[in-house]
């Protein structure tokens, strides 16, 4: 039973850590978004931009 | 180069002349040496093991806290009234002053290290081996080596808010080679094994001393720039 | 790279490594045979190794840009450098408690000075000073050189960390996949480490280049922000 406990315990701190490193990145992306928007700045890097403004 | 090496020597000396004036450090790190030895005697039990027995890996730990001590105050001197920027502007290339401080620092730590062999030797009977010339080479490769990341690490610190709180973080990872074959050549030295016993761990020494000197002369540039 | 790249990039590898990682756990929990000696624990092995590959690749992504950014200076090396560094330290750590909790398991005892896992450990300091030093200077461009500074010399000195922990005596099991006599894995324990190892890989590329991405979009964000709080400059387009 013990064995089972550490396979599924080092399992679960992998994706814990691995999903936890997603979340902070699009945490981190969704406030770099409202802050472009904030200044009035396109955030999709594709698009040329309709207000003629894009990211330097 | 020859240029160089001149130019490394005029800032040793004026470190160590400064050093000798005031003898701030190397009196800072003496006092460390001997008190850090007399502990030992307290933190270890002396009926199960004799301090003696384990002097090359005390001696070695001893040796890196005292130096830690001493190298992260290399920049200190030059923090008042702007010297570092006097400093950066004379013409001076920037590998002489690493060099430099290279050099000073290896001395002060090498005149630390002899005390803390001598202090060793009278305190716990550690019985020094006949011809000295391998356990003196051993440590002044290992002094150089820790000098030369120590000066390098101590120039980032230097930089930070942190200060020198940082630099065993960065230091201690790196000195694993240096602490682990420093400690185990002298060891044998100690035990009165001949000095042909601890070649291959000289070589390795060796290595990681101009490793550490060349990554010195090559990075030291970026981050003293402004 | 350009962000659009990096997006779609981000996108096309995080599904392959997704789809390869529920293929890999198909194969861990109910494919693979269980190993004789060592019993279940040993299926922790399918993501120690490949965290283990990972995080030293990402190391000498953290190095080789590092030593660019210092030569050439150019500002998108260090964010590809913080990048690799933040996925890398995350993999170090995976490394550093699936290890423990294999080694109490598989020898009785939680932490062996095994070469391997010493090392990492190191290389988790080294990852750790890595941030330290990038985060404690009150001029941000003086702590990425400060850290580039740190990831090179970190990188120049773990062969020798390497060689200097060998010489302690290893509990580890030696090298089972890269041999030159041929891999001594059962074939489907060696078709189930591979796809684990394609898998975080993926997963750690895809990761990568969001990350490295929103860096780029941050630094940018900064920019432009200053460009429009200062009255002075004079875009195209907005001139007056």
């Amino acid at each position: 039973m013990q064995q089972f406990w550490h396979v599924f315990i080092a399992y679960a701190v992998a994706w814990g850590l691995v999903f936890g490193w997603a979340v902070a990145i699009f945490r981190r992306m969704g406030r770099v978004e409202a802050r472009l928007r904030e200044a009035g700045l396109d955030t999709d890097p594709d698009a040329k931009g309709a207000a003629g403004r894009t990211l330097p | 180069m020859k240029g160089t090496l001149v130019l490394a020597w005029v800032v040793a000396r004026k470190d160590l002349q400064v050093e000798l004036r005031t003898r701030e450090r190397l009196a800072a790190m003496g006092a460390f040496v001997v008190l850090t030895a007399l502990l030992f005697n307290y933190a270890v039990d002396r009926t199960v093991v004799h301090p003696g027995s384990i002097a090359a890996g005390l001696i070695w730990m001893t040796l890196i806290l005292a130096g830690l001590l001493g190298l992260g105050r290399t920049f200190e001197l030059e923090k008042e009234d702007g010297a570092f920027q006097g400093l950066l502007a004379a013409p001076l290339p920037r590998e002489a002053l690493y060099l430099g401080k290279v050099l000073s620092n290896a001395v002060l730590l090498a005149i630390v290290t002899a005390l803390t062999v001598l202090v060793f030797a009278f305190f716990y009977q550690v019985v020094l081996p006949r011809n000295p010339l391998p356990l003196i080479g051993v440590l002044l490769l290992g002094v150089t080596g820790f000098s030369a990341l120590g000066t390098l690490f101590s120039g980032i610190t230097a930089g930070t808010r942190m200060g020198e709180t940082l630099l065993p973080v960065l230091l201690f990872p790196l000195l694993v080679p240096l602490v682990m074959f420093g400690a185990s050549a002298t060891a044998s030295l100690l035990g009165g094994f001949p000095a042909s016993e601890i070649f291959g761990t000289l070589r390795i020494l060796g290595a990681f001393t101009l490793i550490a000197l060349a990554a010195g002369v090559t990075l030291f540039r970026f981050i003293v720039e402004e | 790279m350009s962000l659009g790249f990096v997006k779609w990039g981000a996108l096309v590898l995080g599904l392959a490594g997704l789809a390869l990682t529920v293929l890999f756990h198909w194969q861990v929990f109910f494919w693979v045979p269980t190993e004789a000696s060592m019993g279940i624990v040993q299926r922790i092995f399918y993501i120690h190794l490949p965290a283990a590959w990972v995080a030293f690749f990402a190391f000498g992504i953290v190095a080789i840009c590092s030593a660019v950014y210092l030569w050439l200076g150019i500002e998108k090396l260090d964010h590809a450098a913080q990048a690799a560094a933040e996925g890398g330290m995350i993999f170090t750590t995976i490394v550093l408690t699936s290890g423990p909790l294999w080694a109490k398991l598989a020898w009785g005892t939680w932490w062996t000075w095994e070469p391997r896992l010493t090392l990492t450990l190191l290389l988790w300091f080294i990852y750790l000073g890595y941030f330290m030093v990038r985060n404690s200077t009150d001029v941000p461009e003086k702590g990425k050189k400060f850290a580039a500074v740190v990831g090179i010399v970190g990188a120049l000195n773990i062969p020798l960390i390497h060689l200097s922990v060998l010489w302690f005596r290893s509990l580890h099991p030696q090298p089972v996949v890269a041999r030159t006599d041929g891999p001594q894995l059962h074939p489907d324990m060696l078709t189930t480490v591979l796809t684990a190892l394609a898998a975080w890989t993926l997963v750690f590329l895809s990761l990568y280049l969001l990350r490295y991405g929103t860096a780029r979009l941050e630094a940018a964000a900064d920019r432009a922000v200053a460009a429009t709080r200062s009255p002075a400059p004079v875009r195209e387009g907005v001139a007056p």
